[in-house]
């Protein structure tokens, strides 16, 4: 293949994982119980495409295992075969092979080390399966037509030479071709006659792929009868033979795939090909299905940018505002009326700015059906998925910071949540447990929440398991209480340490991940009804909701996210505990109260303890305190500006911002402050 | 000890020269973004006192370097002349307070003369060499050296440096 190719490979390898998306989601989408439904056309073509353009630049490994698997699936699609919840994992795990294909050769290097083996001999199984409408299971032979193909192109120079090459190339590889002989990539109009067993959709597909301004197509078709095929992969059926004598679609319970996942799904277990591994937890999130509407790809470097300068003006547009706050209304009325409408303008347009950051949960939900369906399996579990919400838009970065969490949240509720069929029948409840992962907006926050109808958690073991580890445990904890302790690291209660989860290394990463991205996790748990864990991220990490507060004439923000209420202490509500630590009591439960000054140490010397003031109260990860402020100021939305690009970090002070009178205001590390309150409680319990 | 790598070209010899109480000091001129007013800071807690604070310029956080106080001058004030010196040093964008801006000089190099080992404020190992400008002697500074050092306490490696040292 000439290097010119290369150039084609990016957007050859975009389209490739499209489609296996695709593939991936309609096997996914499939009701193997009402086979009759189900439409294979597009997934053929999908994997058509994929065989057609990888044998077109040259990656021949993929070329041939996709002819194999398009085979089995054309079967399907002509009702020759019927589709089985079996069948649909060998599919999945064609992909597999597919994406780690894929992988190699986006790494530069050839996928010849991919090993296609195991899938290969799977699919021939499926290939040589009798299906209800053909006695012998001879494979299906699709009519070969003849095509004529009139083009005239607009490309020009060498893309054009290169373009003659790649159609020609990957035309004769369909079949027989032939072009008048005087004719070469000079010619403005070019004409080829194809014999292929093809649709003519598969053509267009082929010549849009390739040329990138098509002018004008003319294909004609003249059928001819049919031939069989050229197997070009007949070595692949011979190896095939002896792998098939698994008998993979025997109905018999011993089916080899189950034997091995006994291994635990996420170990290699033998017999599986390195490559067949469902998608990691840390993977990149499956390509958007094509939208009809027009997209554009932009970096994001470009976008931040824009965010940036348009953070900028906002700052501007307060500042203005406060200038020509402070003229005559009366004299300076078209000022006024003028710095209305920019701050309108200006609202507007940051919003539609900061939209452009942000992707619809379903970048992160999407890899989830398919990673409930193969743990439960693994697992010997009925589990059904119901997802919602999945268009909620949250910033990108944050949408990255969440796979890992939700993840693991999920693999818990399959795990230890929900419980095996029989103790299900046993407790009263159905067989099929269902998880429900639901994501919303709510006030300036999003929302997501993972249920499970499973056992919920247990207030005892976990209570023990606390104690066992020397956490600080009484028994009059609330539950809210007792469930937080799940977050503390080295935690697990499962009785077994399974490959799927119980290492004990899961909910505190959980939660510090949550935590980093300026979220909140909470759990509800009843006893045989199942666990509810509820996750409250900002919408966006570039600009946040502040409440900005004095403390000692300066002013600091807030992040609303963090605040649970604030309020004027009455007096004597602050009691005093024996080593210097004050508390207030609110509604059940008593809040550390931290100053500024314990966490960030002041030159001067601090003022003595004062019940002056207002305290608010503030959450981050599993803990609370009440951080006591001299005054409230007001909420803002403010631009967040990186304290490290020119500096260092600051133990309590997570950011800054400019204000709208230009002072730099700085942004509460409210995680510190709790964690010092934290620190604080337990070295008065080890004193 | 002059940097002779430093010197050598007629560009690293033109330097802004700038008065901290009584003495002259010269900085590379290239290292100088621009020069402003005094605006207010916001001060950063549990930070040392020369440490003033950060500014908005432009839209970056720029932290605020009072050199009076690094280099324990009498009295910081505040007047008229009071200016910061905007620095691209490190990589990073880092303003120094100044009594005032004096002059853009091209020192020659027979102008320059190596540092005697003395005890000072500030360790000779951040000064380039001394000149002498109308009778006045004038330190330069390695100004890129000196706010990247671990005492300055200006980013996260210096600053554990720092307090590693000192405990």
């Amino acid at each position: 293949m000439s290097a010119d190719m290369t150039r084609f490979h990016q957007g050859f390898f975009d389209e490739v994982e499209e489609h296996i998306a695709k593939i991936e989601s309609e096997l996914l989408a499939l009701d193997v119980n009402v086979p009759g439904n189900a439409d294979f056309d597009g997934v053929f073509r999908a994997a058509h495409s994929i065989k057609g353009g990888s044998g077109t630049f040259g990656f021949s490994e993929m070329a041939k295992f996709t002819h194999v698997l398009e085979s089995v699936m054309d079967r399907l699609r002509h009702g020759e075969l019927v589709i089985s919840f079996e069948m649909v994992d060998v599919f999945l795990r064609a992909c597999d092979v597919l994406k780690a294909q894929l992988a190699a050769y986006r790494a530069g290097s050839s996928a010849g080390d991919v090993s296609t083996h195991q899938s290969v001999a799977e699919l021939d199984v499926l290939q040589q399966q009798s299906g209800p409408g053909t006695a012998g299971g001879s494979p299906a032979v699709q009519s070969a037509k003849q095509y004529t193909l009139d083009l005239r192109v607009q490309d020009a120079g060498a893309a054009r030479l290169t373009n003659y090459t790649a159609l020609s190339a990957a035309l004769a590889e369909m079949g027989p071709l032939t072009s008048p002989p005087d004719q070469s990539a000079e010619s403005s109009d070019w004409h080829f006659a194809l014999q292929a067993s093809v649709t003519e959709e598969n053509l267009r597909d082929l010549l849009g792929f390739i040329i990138d301004e098509p002018g004008d197509i003319r294909i004609a078709v003249v059928d001819i009868p049919a031939e069989p095929p050229a197997v070009a992969e007949a070595t692949f059926a011979e190896e095939a033979v002896a792998e098939a004598a698994y008998g993979f679609f025997t109905d018999s319970p011993g089916v080899p795939e189950a034997s091995s996942e006994a291994f635990g799904f996420f170990a290699d277990a033998p017999g599986t090909p390195g490559a067949a591994r469902p998608p990691s937890a840390g993977g990149k999130p499956p390509a958007a299905p094509k939208d009809t509407d027009s997209t554009i790809r932009v970096s994001l470097g470009k976008i931040d940018q824009l965010i940036n300068l348009v953070g900028e003006m906002v700052i501007g547009q307060a500042r203005l505002e406060r200038v020509s706050g402070e003229l005559d209304p009366a004299a300076f009325h078209d000022l006024h009326q003028t710095v209305a409408q920019m701050q309108h303008n200006m609202r507007d347009l940051q919003q539609g700015v900061m939209s452009i950051r942000m992707l619809p949960l379903r970048f992160v939900f999407d890899r989830f059906p398919r990673l409930v369906r193969e743990l439960a399996t693994t697992l010997g579990k009925v589990v059904r998925l119901q997802t919602s919400g999945e268009e909620t838009v949250l910033d990108k970065v944050l949408i990255e910071q969440l796979s890992d969490p939700l993840t693991h949240l999920i693999r818990n509720s399959l795990d230890h949540g929900i419980e095996a069929p029989d103790r299900r029948i046993g407790a009263g409840k159905s067989p099929e447990g269902t998880i429900s992962l639901r994501a919303w907006h709510q006030g300036g926050e999003v929302v997501i929440e993972i249920g499970d109808d499973g056992g919920g958690l247990n207030k005892d073991k976990i209570l023990k398991k606390a104690a066992d580890i020397g956490l600080a445990v009484s028994a009059d904890m609330s539950p809210r209480e007792v469930w937080q302790l799940i977050f503390a690291p080295g935690f697990s209660t499962a009785e077994t340490v399974t490959d799927v989860s119980g290492r004990g290394v899961g909910m505190d990463v959980v939660m510090s991940n949550i935590t980093r991205i300026g979220g909140r996790v909470d759990i509800e748990s009843e006893a045989g009804c199942g666990t509810k864990v509820t996750i409250r991220l900002p919408l966006t990490l570039a600009i946040l909701d502040g409440l900005s507060v004095v403390v000692d004439g300066e002013i600091y923000m807030i992040p609303l996210t963090n605040i649970i209420e604030s309020l004027q202490p009455a007096s004597g509500a602050i009691r005093n505990i024996a080593g210097g630590g004050r508390v207030i009591h609110v509604r059940d439960e008593y809040f550390p109260i931290v100053v500024l000054n314990d966490v960030m140490p002041r030159r001067a010397a601090a003022a003595a303890h004062s019940d002056e003031g207002i305290l608010v109260l503030l959450e981050a990860g599993n803990g609370r305190v009440a951080l006591l402020v001299d005054g409230l100021e007001g909420q803002h939305q403010v631009v967040i500006k990186s304290l490290e690009t020119n500096f260092r970090h600051v133990p309590g002070i997570s950011g800054a911002t400019v204000m709208g009178n230009g002072r730099v205001a700085l942004i509460l590390d409210v995680a510190a402050f709790v964690r010092h309150a934290g620190a604080h409680a337990h070295a008065h319990a080890v004193a | 000890m002059v940097r002779a790598e430093e010197l050598n070209t007629a560009q690293a010899r033109e330097m802004l020269t700038f008065r901290l109480g009584s003495e002259a000091y010269g900085i590379n001129i290239l290292k100088v973004q621009e020069i402003r007013g005094c605006d207010p800071v916001t001060p950063i807690a549990g930070t040392p006192e020369f440490i003033r604070g950060v500014i908005d310029l432009r839209g970056v956080i720029v932290p605020i370097v009072d050199m009076r106080m690094k280099f324990a001058l009498s009295e910081a004030r505040y007047d008229d002349s009071t200016v910061v010196i905007i620095l691209n040093v490190a990589r990073r964008v880092i303003g120094i307070v100044v009594d005032a801006v004096s002059d853009v000089v091209t020192f020659g190099a027979d102008q320059i003369r190596p540092v005697p080992e003395f005890s000072a404020q500030l360790d000779t190992k951040f000064i380039m060499g001394l000149a002498r400008l109308e009778g006045q002697m004038v330190i330069l500074l390695d100004i890129e050296h000196l706010l990247s050092s671990p005492e300055m306490q200006l980013t996260d490696a210096a600053a554990l440096t720092f307090e590693a040292n000192r405990s």
